[in-house]
Order: structure tokens, then C-alpha cells, then sequence
């Protein structure tokens, strides 16, 4: 196990190299002049040829390519990402102070998910064929296809400005929570609900549960003492997956919301060019996601004993 | 669903608020004034000396006062500057100060405050491109005595009331202990409200400040602030901006969407504020430096081809505001001329295409034959980029395919325009400035801001329009420029170097829960000094 | 979405007499399946026929913005004044081709690395590897964005960027799927037997791994829909006046309240097309997949 972890972070190593180097060639590849956009800033304005230079080469844009690359790395590994066009501000900084709000609504997408989608498939698994397996099925069929952005204004339109009961806009307290955080669980709860109903069903017919209904066992015990767990074990893989997917997938609903979050702060970044702001937060991003990814891994490495560690 | 939503809306309305001040109670004062702002307002950079974006002097003139204050009637009144007198020749400027100004700090504003203040616009570390450029070639500048301030130019320079009117004063002692890039979250300065925080992409908080004397001549309180603070809240999705004073959420709405206004006509809950903005309409540039564009004929007959009024209908139900020419209809120095000059004729439009070479193709499109610069069966068929408003764009589109004229639409963010513009390799771009001063004009026009960060975008040279403009930009009698200026918008048209399209007038949804809310002389710009809840 | 994957099966679909036929029998027996097929059949046939059944042309103001459904306009106008219900019908054709196109660029280029990755081996599947995990370290969300952002907005660029962005998911699928295939003993047959490499990639390991494949390139379409519909929201996706079902329901949404039609009519339509995509692919799991029958 321990041999397994380590040759796991060991492989992230190269992963995150490529991921810097795909990063930093995708950066060099937009076109524009960052040095001009910094300059002219949000409603352009009159600059000289001679503040361009000087400029350029603070900025060290007049720099060879493998340099920059070079200069890029080391200050990533040292917690500089740079410095953003626009906002003349340390990403690392502004990615910080957006992390918590973005984590915060992945959190909250994925409890309200789990609450709905476990439920719900479980309840389809064991009326299977019936009108509740059709209903249920249904409604999380309908989550998962619905654009993220209508079905956030519908909730946005009903309970904020018909009920009046959370705020429309804003990140700040739970209240303000709610709504796109439901908007986020409901469209992944579909996802939950069918993947925990294959699982429900598999389990169910296993020959454990089989051997336990012929010795007698109440069914509501068998369920909760084996079926309940063992279904959950791919939901749980599932979760750690989404929570990194989650992370970036909030994009639209904090633009709907307008939340404070990392995914808005990207497309901002990107309809502006800021290219360090970007390029910073894209790899933290990744590094992040990465690391989910490694920790749900061993997580199910650790739970799941059919695994096989390594190649 | 509509009637349901209306009705509950209708009845949720005031639960909403008490809700709402129980959920925020953590970060939320006593009594703030919340005021929402589309998304798009939130500048970079909170200070106007570093970011010289309209909104941020807007929301810095909460944090201090200007020297000068442009009224609510257009008029220039006094701020921290209790008088000025200009030169006839326009190159020297004196001020007296206002006695007894202190910044929030504790530090006394007088005469060395203000020229720490241009010092630090003017010096490169500030990288502040446009209002270093308002404040212009200063010659000199000196304290006279500790109250008096002194400008001293090479040139006329006439505009400078109005730069005085935005550059903010903050406390040099502030900003000597800060750098540009922190300063902004941190600003001190000389007016009613204090700021607490600016959490980006969320909001940012100020609170009243006890020791403010009312130095803005707007303010009628003459005092502090009647509110407890002041929050401004972004909301990046302008379906929710239209709705936030409607729901309750919001007591201000900044910049409302042309389309959420008809909920506020006929409410008893809030008010619907508009104004015109002096300026440029949303207007469209020509770049005339390549073919087809080149052709003065194939320019005309667009202007020929559309039809504004109609499209104002369509879209806005009428509600936009005109902008016949370069100028819109509400400015000063507005050509009247121009509003007659293109009225839609497709008659007149097919004529001038067919003479140019624009025959009918097989498809939709008209294709060239003959066409000078052109391959022979080339598609008409042209971009048309705008940063907003690509509706007009799409009405625009419509009117013109109907004789054979393809435009396509295409929505850029502002740092891809400038890209494109740097490139001069645009068809037809969107491009406004807004001022109830015709410097504006010559910004746009005078091939000597043909360059990269330049306004002159067109690529059009003729000396006759450039000396008219330098009459606009140089000469100090108002009467001379505004007939300049109108002068030159008849060329302007005549060679038909742009298309005018509608103006977009600043709508606000007021709650009536507060009262004494003053709108500026702009659609830009509004005072929240005397701003009180209703008892 | 781009984690559908680890609901797949591990092995290839195993079955000694045609296994595809056995799957479709399967497949079309089952009820939900049956549900999505009809459903996208029905899209299918107005979008082929658009021109003939689409009262309107898609992009020609007809009428006043923002009118309500009546007997002139099934769905009402837009907020130019166009025909809904003909922009509608036009937008099946655009959508269904974004999803389907989306797919055709990830799927190929994606598939062809993991066959070659899982058939190669040794230092060719090294390099393929670990240049799909990069490519996995993204979210497949901002794989699109910083595409989108090198080529600019538009519904090609959607098409591509959604696509590049499910390449590595395709990829890594095959390669555990040609891993799997090729120590069958069919294939290690064909190899002593001395068939050549090529030759025993298409012959006998792509068909006998490609049912995974299928299932969740199926899944993909609807989700691809779905993501050029946020990208349009966003501003990033297809440009006016594409009769796009995102950009429509993004068109619609300053005036939801009071012209509720302009967004809700192409927002079903995404939803109607997405579920059935959805209920397709997951008939098709049902039918490759023998360990969960269908309902």
C-alpha cells in the first residue's frame, strides 16, 4: 500500500511537468500583446512605443522562450505564479482569495447531490420495474439535461425574486449559498441517482444478499448492514471525481450567482487576456484536480480490496 | 408562470428584506445602502489615478471629492476647490482651496496635497495612461501659498475643468505608505464614506465617515452621510440586475438593462430614473483604409440601408435614445444636419452598390465584378463587432440582407477590440466616448491619434476635418468649438466614415424606501451624499 | 460529466456467437431506450426537414419582438421578432451537428491513442500515458475554455474545443480496453498465427473493445450540447444569429419574466435532446454490459 501511494505521487511528477509545459506553449500560442493590454487597460488610452518596451521587458516578454518557460516553473515551484495583466495583482494571491467560494460551492453542489441522488436511487433500485423506479429515473434524467444556466435562473426567479427567500447575487453567508449550490446538486444528483441504482441492483443480486435473505435476515437489516455499503463504494469514487469536476464546473452557476469564485475568475481572465492570471490559475487548478484525482484513487485502493496496486 | 412569479413577487417583496438582513448579518451595517452594479462596472483597479475606467471614478467619488464637481445641470461647481480662475488664453489655471479639509487619515489637504496628487498621476510607476493624459503637457505646477495651487500649460489646454473634475485626491500620506498595486484596497480620502473592503467579483463595503463637512457642493446635508454605509454589489447576470430593486434586494440599480425597465414603469415600489448619455451614440466605425471599405459608395448605401427607429422599436420599445451622427442628439454640439442626411432608401442604396460594383450574386450576398482591391465574385459580406448591444447588430443585419449586404455579428470582450483595432484590420467596429465636451471628436477623428492606444481608429485623413478639430480640441471660446464641432460632423458624414445607430440612456430603478438620490449630469454618474431611508 | 466512464464495464463485452447482435436485440427491448430512441428520431426528421416544416425562415424578423404563442407563432417570437418555433426546428439541425461532430473530435483522435497506447505498449504507451494524464490533470471544462480562448468564439471552435477536451477520456477508455482484449486468446491466436499488428487492431481488438466505446461516445453528444449551450451563455459559444439552442435560451433570459418563451422553448429543447441521448446511451450500458439488465 504504502509502495503504491508513493509510486503514485512519484507518477504525478512528469504529469504535472506536461501539464506546466501545456499551460505555459497554450499561453505563447493566444494571440495579443499582454504588454499592450496591460497598458491601455479597461478603456484603452494613449501610450508610447518607448513605455511598450520598457514594459516588455519588465515584464520579460523579450525574453528567449525556454527562459521564460524556465522562469515560469521555478516561480511556480516557489509559490509565485506571476502577476496579473489587469488586475497588477500576485495570482497566487487572487486565486486564493476566490478558492474558498468556489470550494464552498463544490461542497455544497455535492452534499445536495449526494442528499438527492442516493436516495433516490436506492429507493429506484428496490421498486424496480414500478412507477417510483420510472418517476425517480426521471426526474434524474431531467437534472443532468437541463443547461446549468436556465436552471439556475428558474431557481433564481422562484425563490429569489418570487419567495423572496435567498439572495440572487452575492457569496457572502450560507443564505446566499442555497440556490446555487442546489443548482449544482441537482445536476449532478441525476448522475448519483443512476450510478447508485446499478450499483443497488448489482449488490442486490449478489450472492451474499441471497445467502442472507434464505437464512431470514429482515430485509431492512441485510440492506443496511451489506447492501447500503457496498453499492456506495463506486458512488464514493464517483463523489472524489466530481468534487474536482465541480471545482471547475462552477463556472456558469458563479457567473449566474455572481459569486466570487476561481471558475468566473478564469473566464474573465481569459475574455480580458490576462494571460499570467490564466496560466497561474490554470495550473493551480490542475495541481488541485491531480490531487483529488490521486486521493480518491488511494481511497479506493484502501476500500476496495480487489484492486490491484500498480501497473 | 409570468402572472404567478409577478404576484409573489409582489408579496415576498418585504419579508425579502428582513430575511435577507438576518443572513448577512455578519458583514452587513446597521443600515447600509445597497446599490447594484452590473458586473461588467467592477473595475481592475479601485483607483482612478492607476485604472481610468468611468465607473471607478464614479465609485471612488464616494471615498473623496474632486477639486471641481460637474452638477447634476452640466455646470461646473466647486468641490475641495472653493474657486478657480483660467487664463483667456487658456494656459493657466489658479485654484483656491476650500480651508479646513481633512482626508479621512487625519491629514490636512491644502496646496502640497494637491500637487503630491498630480505628481503621483503623472509619474510612470503609477502607469495611469488616459488620466495622465487628461491632465496634459503641464508646463508647471506650484503651490502659491498653502491654499493656493497654480497650472501652468504650453498650450491651451481647455479641457481641464473636466479632468479636474474626475482625478480623485487621496491622502498622499496614504499613498506614499502604499504602492499603486495595494493602494486601491486601502483608499483615503476626502469624502462621506470610508472604505471597508472590496471583496472582488463580489462587492465592495464602505461606512459613513463621521468627520466628512459636505465639501461637495452637491451635497445639501452639508454634513456627513445619512446612512450608516454603503454597499456595492456586482452581479455578473443582468436578467438579475434588472430585478434586484423590483425583489427587494437592491435599495439602487445601477445601469439597468433596457429590458428590465417596464417592470419598474407602473411600480408604487421604486422609481425609474433615466437620463441621456452626452456623447457618442453606439456608434459603429468604418475603416476605410482597406477595400471594399475604401469606397465612399459602398458606405453610403449602408447608412442608406438601415433604419434605426425601427430597430428602436423592435428592441427597446422605443425607449433608446437617438444618435443621428457622431455625436447623439442630446449633446451640445449635436449636427442637427445629420439626421436627415441618411434616412433608409433602398432605392438609393441598391444605385450606389451597383455603381461601385456590387451586382446581385447567386446567393443572398451581392458579389463583386469590378470591384477595385476585389477578386471578382467576392461575397459582400463585412464584421461588425461590438462589446454589447449585439442585438442592434442583428436588426442592423437583417435590414441590410434585404438588398444584399452581409454583415456578421460578432461580441468581443474590450481587450480583444483593442487587439483587433491595434491590427487596423477590422471592417466595422464599435467604438463610443462619453463627454458633453466635443473634445471628444477630435479623440475620434484627428488622424494624430492614429496609433497604437489611439481613438482614431477609421484610418481617414483630410486636412480640412483635422484643422476643424483642432479648432474643437484648442480654442477656449465654447461657441467657436461647438460650431467646429459641427462642422466637422458634417463631413464626417458626408463621407460617411461611421454608422450611427441608437444612444443608450442610463435607466436606474430607485427604491422608494430612500430618498435624496441625485443623478450627475451623465448617465455615468450619480450622488449618494444625501441619500436617506424613508422613516 | 467526464466521469461516466467509471461506471463502465472493466472487460470487453465477451460473447462466442456476434455479440453485436445480441447487444442491439438487448438494446432495443429496453423500455427507456426505447423512449430515447423516438424522442431523437423525432428531433432527427425535423431537423433533416427543417426548410419544409419550419413556417418561417430562421432568421427573418417577421413580426413584433417578444410576442406571445399564438395561432401565427406556435412558440411566440424572440426578441427581434423572429419565429421561435422555425428557429426551433433550425436549431435541431445546428445542435444535433455540435453534438455530433464534437464527438467525431474526440473520438477518433482519442481512440486511435488508446488503441495504438493499449497495442503498442512499452515506451509508445509511456509517452501516450502520460500524455493523456496531463491531459486528464485539466478539467475537461477548462480544457474547452483555454481553447476557446486560443481560437476564439464560434460554433466551430465549440465543436473543436468540446471535442479536444473528451480526447484524453476516449483515449484512456480504449487503452483499458485494448489491455483487456489483448491477452484473449482469439488474439493471441491471430498473433502466433502471424497476422499482421494492423491487422489485428482492426480485425479483432478494435471491434471487440469498441462497445464501451460506443456507450460513452453516446453519453457525449448529449453532454457536448450541454456544454456548447454554457459556452454560449457565457459569450464564448456560437455568435447571432446562429440559431443555436444555448445561445437562444441565453438570448432569452433578460426578459424570462416577462417573455418566458424566448428561454424556455430552446432550453426544452436542449433538455428533450440531452435526455434522450442520456436514456440511449445508458440502454446501450445496459445492452454491452450484462451484469446490469435493463428495467
Amino acid at each position: 500500500m504504502g509502495r503504491y501511494i508513493l509510486g503514485r505521487i512519484l507518477q504525478m511528477i512528469p504529469v504535472l511537468l506536461l501539464v506546466s509545459l501545456i499551460v505555459f506553449g497554450i499561453m505563447r500560442v493566444l494571440p495579443g500583446d499582454p504588454a499592450l493590454l496591460m497598458l491601455q487597460g479597461a478603456e484603452g488610452g494613449v501610450t508610447t512605443p518607448e513605455r511598450l518596451e520598457a514594459l516588455r521587458e519588465r515584464m520579460g516578454l523579450n525574453d528567449p522562450v525556454v527562459v521564460q518557460y524556465w522562469t515560469f516553473l521555478t516561480g511556480a515551484l516557489t509559490g509565485d505564479l506571476g502577476e496579473s495583466v489587469r488586475f497588477r495583482e500576485p495570482v497566487l494571491d487572487m486565486v486564493l482569495d476566490r478558492l474558498g467560494s468556489t470550494i464552498e460551492l463544490a461542497l455544497a453542489g455535492l452534499v445536495i447531490s449526494v442528499l438527492v441522488g442516493v436516495p433516490l436511487g436506492m429507493i429506484a433500485a428496490m421498486r424496480r420495474g414500478g412507477w417510483i423506479d420510472a418517476f425517480t429515473m426521471t426526474f434524474s434524467y431531467l437534472g443532468a439535461s437541463m443547461p446549468v444556466f436556465f436552471l439556475g435562473l428558474i431557481l433564481i426567479y422562484v425563490f429569489a425574486f418570487g419567495m423572496g427567500l435567498f439572495p440572487s447575487a452575492g457569496g457572502t453567508g450560507w443564505r446566499s449559498l442555497v440556490l446555487p449550490g442546489v443548482t449544482l446538486g441537482l445536476i449532478n444528483a441525476g448522475l448519483i441517482a443512476r450510478l447508485m441504482r446499478s450499483s443497488m441492483l448489482e449488490v442486490l443480486g449478489e450472492d451474499y444478499m441471497r445467502t442472507g435473505r434464505a437464512k431470514g435476515v429482515p430485509p431492512g437489516l441485510l440492506l443496511r448492514r451489506h447492501g447500503i455499503k457496498n453499492a456506495l463504494i463506486p458512488v464514493v469514487t464517483i463523489l472524489g471525481l466530481q468534487f474536482g469536476n465541480m471545482l471547475a464546473g462552477t463556472v456558469v452557476t458563479e457567473t449566474v450567482f455572481s459569486r466570487p469564485g476561481i471558475g468566473r475568475m478564469i473566464v474573465t481572465a481569459i475574455l480580458a487576456k490576462d494571460y499570467p492570471l490564466i496560466q497561474g490559475a490554470v495550473l493551480f487548478l490542475s495541481i488541485i484536480y491531480v490531487t483529488a484525482n490521486l486521493l480518491v484513487d488511494i481511497a479506493y485502493a484502501w476500500l476496495d480490496p480487489r484492486i490491484r496496486y500498480g501497473d | 408562470m409570468q402572472n404567478k412569479i409577478l404576484a409573489w413577487r409582489r408579496g415576498a417583496a418585504l419579508t425579502t428584506v428582513s430575511a435577507l438582513a438576518l443572513g448577512l448579518a455578519s458583514s452587513a451595517l446597521a443600515q447600509e445602502l445597497r446599490v447594484a452594479f452590473p458586473a461588467s462596472s467592477e473595475p481592475a483597479n479601485l483607483d482612478y489615478h492607476v485604472d481610468p475606467y468611468t465607473p471607478t471614478m464614479l465609485m471612488n467619488s464616494f471615498m473623496t471629492d474632486p477639486l471641481v464637481v460637474r452638477a447634476p445641470d452640466g455646470s461646473f461647481v466647486p468641490g475641495l476647490a472653493a474657486s478657480w480662475e483660467i487664463s483667456d488664453d487658456a494656459t493657466e489655471v489658479t485654484m483656491a482651496l476650500k480651508e479646513g479639509v481633512t482626508f479621512q487619515d487625519g491629514t490636512p489637504f491644502n496646496a502640497e496635497a494637491v500637487l503630491a496628487n498630480f505628481e503621483r498621476i503623472l509619474a510612470p510607476e503609477t502607469g495611469s495612461a488616459l488620466l495622465a493624459q487628461e491632465v496634459g503637457p503641464l508646463a508647471s505646477m506650484e503651490a502659491v501659498d498653502d491654499l493656493t495651487v497654480k497650472f501652468v500649460y504650453d498650450e491651451a489646454w481647455v479641457t481641464f475643468l473636466d479632468m479636474a473634475s474626475k482625478a480623485p485626491m487621496w491622502s498622499p500620506t496614504a499613498f506614499n505608505a502604499s504602492t499603486p498595486q495595494d493602494f486601491d484596497k486601502e483608499l483615503i480620502g476626502t469624502g462621506p464614506f470610508k472604505l471597508v473592503e472590496w471583496v472582488q467579483n463580489d462587492y465592495i463595503l464602505m461606512e459613513t465617515w463621521d468627520g466628512y463637512g459636505g465639501w461637495n457642493s452637491v451635497s445639501e446635508t452639508g454634513g456627513p452621510a445619512q446612512v450608516d454605509g454603503v454597499r456595492l454589489q456586482f452581479i455578473a447576470e443582468d436578467a438579475v440586475l434588472g430585478s434586484v430593486v423590483a425583489s427587494g434586494e437592491s435599495d439602487i440599480a445601477y445601469q439597468l438593462p433596457a429590458l428590465a425597465v417596464e417592470q419598474y414603469l407602473e411600480s408604487d415600489d421604486a422609481e425609474l430614473l433615466s437620463i441621456g448619455q452626452a456623447g457618442v451614440g453606439l456608434q459603429m466605425i468604418f475603416n476605410v483604409r482597406n477595400p471594399p471599405l475604401s469606397d465612399k459608395r459602398l458606405r453610403q448605401a449602408i447608412l442608406y440601408s438601415r433604419n434605426m427607429d425601427l430597430a428602436n422599436q423592435i428592441l427597446y420599445n422605443g425607449l433608446y435614445g437617438e444618435a443621428d451622427g457622431p455625436l447623439n442628439n442630446i449633446h451640445p454640439c449635436f449636427w442637427e444636419g445629420a439626421s436627415e442626411m441618411y434616412q433608409q432608401d433602398l432605392d438609393k442604396a441598391v444605385a450606389l452598390l451597383e455603381e461601385a460594383g456590387w451586382v446581385e450574386g447567386p446567393g443572398a450576398l451581392r458579389v463583386a465584378q469590378g470591384v477595385e482591391g476585389v477578386e471578382d465574385g467576392t461575397r459582400l459580406e463585412l464584421g461588425w463587432s461590438v462589446l454589447h448591444h449585439a442585438e442592434i447588430g442583428e436588426v442592423v443585419q437583417a435590414q441590410l440582407l434585404e438588398i444584399g449586404i452581409g454583415i456578421s455579428v460578432e461580441q468581443v470582450p474590450g481587450p480583444i477590440q483593442l487587439e483587433r483595432v491595434n491590427a487596423r484590420d477590422f471592417d466595422i467596429m464599435f467604438e463610443r466616448l462619453r463627454s458633453a465636451d466635443p473634445k471628444i471628436l477630435d479623440d475620434m477623428w484627428n488622424p494624430a491619434y492614429d496609433q497604437p492606444g489611439g481613438w482614431a481608429w477609421t484610418g481617414y485623413d483630410n486636412p480640412e476635418l483635422t484643422a476643424l478639430l483642432e479648432v474643437v480640441a484648442q480654442n477656449p471660446d465654447w461657441d467657436t468649438r461647438c460650431q467646429a464641432a459641427k462642422d466637422a460632423q458634417k463631413i464626417i458624414m458626408e463621407e460617411a466614415l461611421m454608422v450611427p445607430t441608437l444612444s443608450q440612456p442610463s435607466y436606474f430603478a430607485v427604491s422608494n424606501k430612500v430618498e435624496g438620490f441625485k443623478l450627475g449630469a451623465q448617465g455615468t454618474h450619480f450622488f449618494l451624499h444625501d441619500v436617506r431611508f424613508v422613516e | 460529466m467526464a466521469t461516466e466512464t467509471a461506471e463502465l464495464p472493466a472487460g470487453p463485452a465477451v460473447a462466442r456467437r456476434s455479440p453485436g447482435r445480441i447487444a442491439l436485440r438487448r438494446f432495443l427491448r429496453h423500455r427507456s431506450a426505447q423512449v430515447g430512441l423516438v424522442l431523437l428520431t423525432a428531433w432527427v426528421v425535423l431537423a433533416v426537414f427543417a426548410p419544409w416544416i419550419a413556417p418561417y425562415e430562421p432568421n427573418e424578423l417577421v413580426s413584433r419582438a417578444r410576442q406571445a404563442p399564438s395561432a401565427d407563432h406556435w412558440l411566440g417570437t424572440d426578441h427581434l421578432g423572429r419565429d421561435l418555433l422555425s428557429r426551433v426546428i433550425h436549431g435541431a439541425r445546428i445542435s444535433l451537428v455540435l453534438g455530433f461532430v464534437s464527438v467525431i473530435f474526440g473520438l477518433v483522435p482519442g481512440a486511435t491513442l488508446g488503441l495504438v497506447a493499449g497495442y503498442a505498449g512499452g515506451r509508445v504507451d509511456a509517452v501516450i500515458s502520460r500524455l493523456i494524464d496531463a491531459m486528464l490533470a485539466f478539467p475537461s471544462i477548462i480544457l474547452a475554455l483555454i481553447i476557446i480562448a486560443t481560437l476564439g468564439p464560434g460554433i466551430l471552435n465549440v465543436m473543436i474545443a468540446v471535442g479536444v477536451a473528451s480526447v484524453p477520456e476516449y483515449a484512456r477508455l480504449m487503452r483499458g480496453q485494448v489491455l483487456a482484449a489483448r491477452t484473449q486468446p482469439y488474439v493471441e491466436a491471430a498473433w502466433l498465427v502471424g497476422n499482421d499488428p494492423a491487422r489485428i487492431m482492426g480485425r479483432h481488438i478494435f471491434p471487440n473493445a469498441n462497445g464501451p466505446l460506443i456507450v460513452f461516445a453516446t453519453l457525449q453528444v448529449g453532454n457536448a450540447i450541454l456544454v456548447g449551450a454554457g459556452l454560449s451563455f457565457l459569450g464564448l459559444g456560437a455568435q447571432p444569429p446562429t440559431a443555436e439552442w444555448g445561445l437562444m435560451s441565453a438570448e432569452g433570459r433578460d426578459v424570462l419574466a416577462r417573455a418566458w418563451w424566448i428561454s424556455t422553448f430552446p432550453g426544452l429543447a436542449i433538455l428533450s435532446v440531452v435526455v434522450a441521448f442520456n436514456l440511449v446511451g445508458d440502454g446501450l450500458r445496459d445492452a454491452v454490459d450484462p451484469r446490469t439488465r435493463p428495467a
